[in-house]
């Protein structure tokens, strides 16, 4: 099932996966996923144990696509199972006005 | 050479023992029957039957007692896994025509595969953040 995220471009999402069979009970994997920007700019930082990763925003605004895929075949065989999403960053909102004073002048007389 | 080959033959250079799957053979469990199979994985300590739907006089034969208790009369054969292994059983005729080739792998439990990776997502946090894991 796709897994759209959205961030801004200051910030950066931690994915984690947690197979299940059919009925929903944990399951194993053959071996380490693989995460990876099919498209776009973001970057991916995968875990030292595979099972997430930090999908990175680029510095400007768009979108890129992520996917995940893993072997559920435990035995000789290759049986693959992925999942992915769109993942939307946008410049932030402000937050703050900013608001400075300059030291006071004289009126124009 | 096959298998069947290296049961059967004295001299398996100049042997060759045919295969004909025509027979349908069925496996039932206390709460299943399954149609027509020709291998299969099963826990250790489980019982079952299998039921060959071919008329005529035949022979049953499991080439690993460790792993397969079977008895079998007529077209009926009762199996219960009793060892981790491989066994392979035949039904054959009484001139040693191999019929039926099943293949039966006993299990400590069988793993059901993964169906969905189960991905989630945490809150975005700043990317200069610590990553944490």
């Amino acid at each position: 099932m796709p897994l759209d995220i959205v961030s801004t471009t200051e910030e950066m999402v931690h994915l984690k996966i947690a197979p299940v069979t059919s009925t929903g009970k944990p399951a194993l994997l053959d071996g380490l996923p693989t995460w990876a920007i099919t498209t776009g700019g973001a970057t991916i930082v995968v875990d030292a144990d595979g099972m997430g990763a930090f999908v990175v925003s680029e510095d400007i605004g768009g979108s890129s696509t992520w996917s995940v895929s893993a072997d559920a075949d435990l035995g000789a065989g290759v049986s693959t199972i992925s999942d992915g999403g769109v993942y939307s960053y946008a410049s932030p909102q402000a937050a703050a006005l900013g608001i400075t004073a300059d030291a006071p002048v004289p009126k124009v007389a | 050479m096959n298998v069947l080959s290296k049961i059967f033959c004295k001299k398996p250079i100049r042997c060759e023992v045919p295969v004909i799957n025509i027979m349908q053979v069925d496996v039932t469990f206390p709460y299943a029957k399954i149609f027509d199979i020709h291998r299969g994985e099963i826990v250790l300590g489980q019982k079952f039957s299998l039921l060959a739907n071919f008329e005529g006089e035949k022979k049953w034969f499991a080439d690993n007692d460790k792993v397969l208790a079977l008895d079998a009369e007529g077209n009926k054969a009762e199996l219960e896994a009793t060892g981790i292994g491989t066994s392979l059983i035949l039904i054959m005729t009484p001139q040693l025509r191999v019929l039926k080739k099943i293949t039966i792998k006993v299990v400590d439990a069988i793993i059901e595969p993964a169906k969905e990776l189960g991905v989630t997502a945490d809150i975005p946090v700043p990317k200069n953040e610590e990553r944490s894991l």
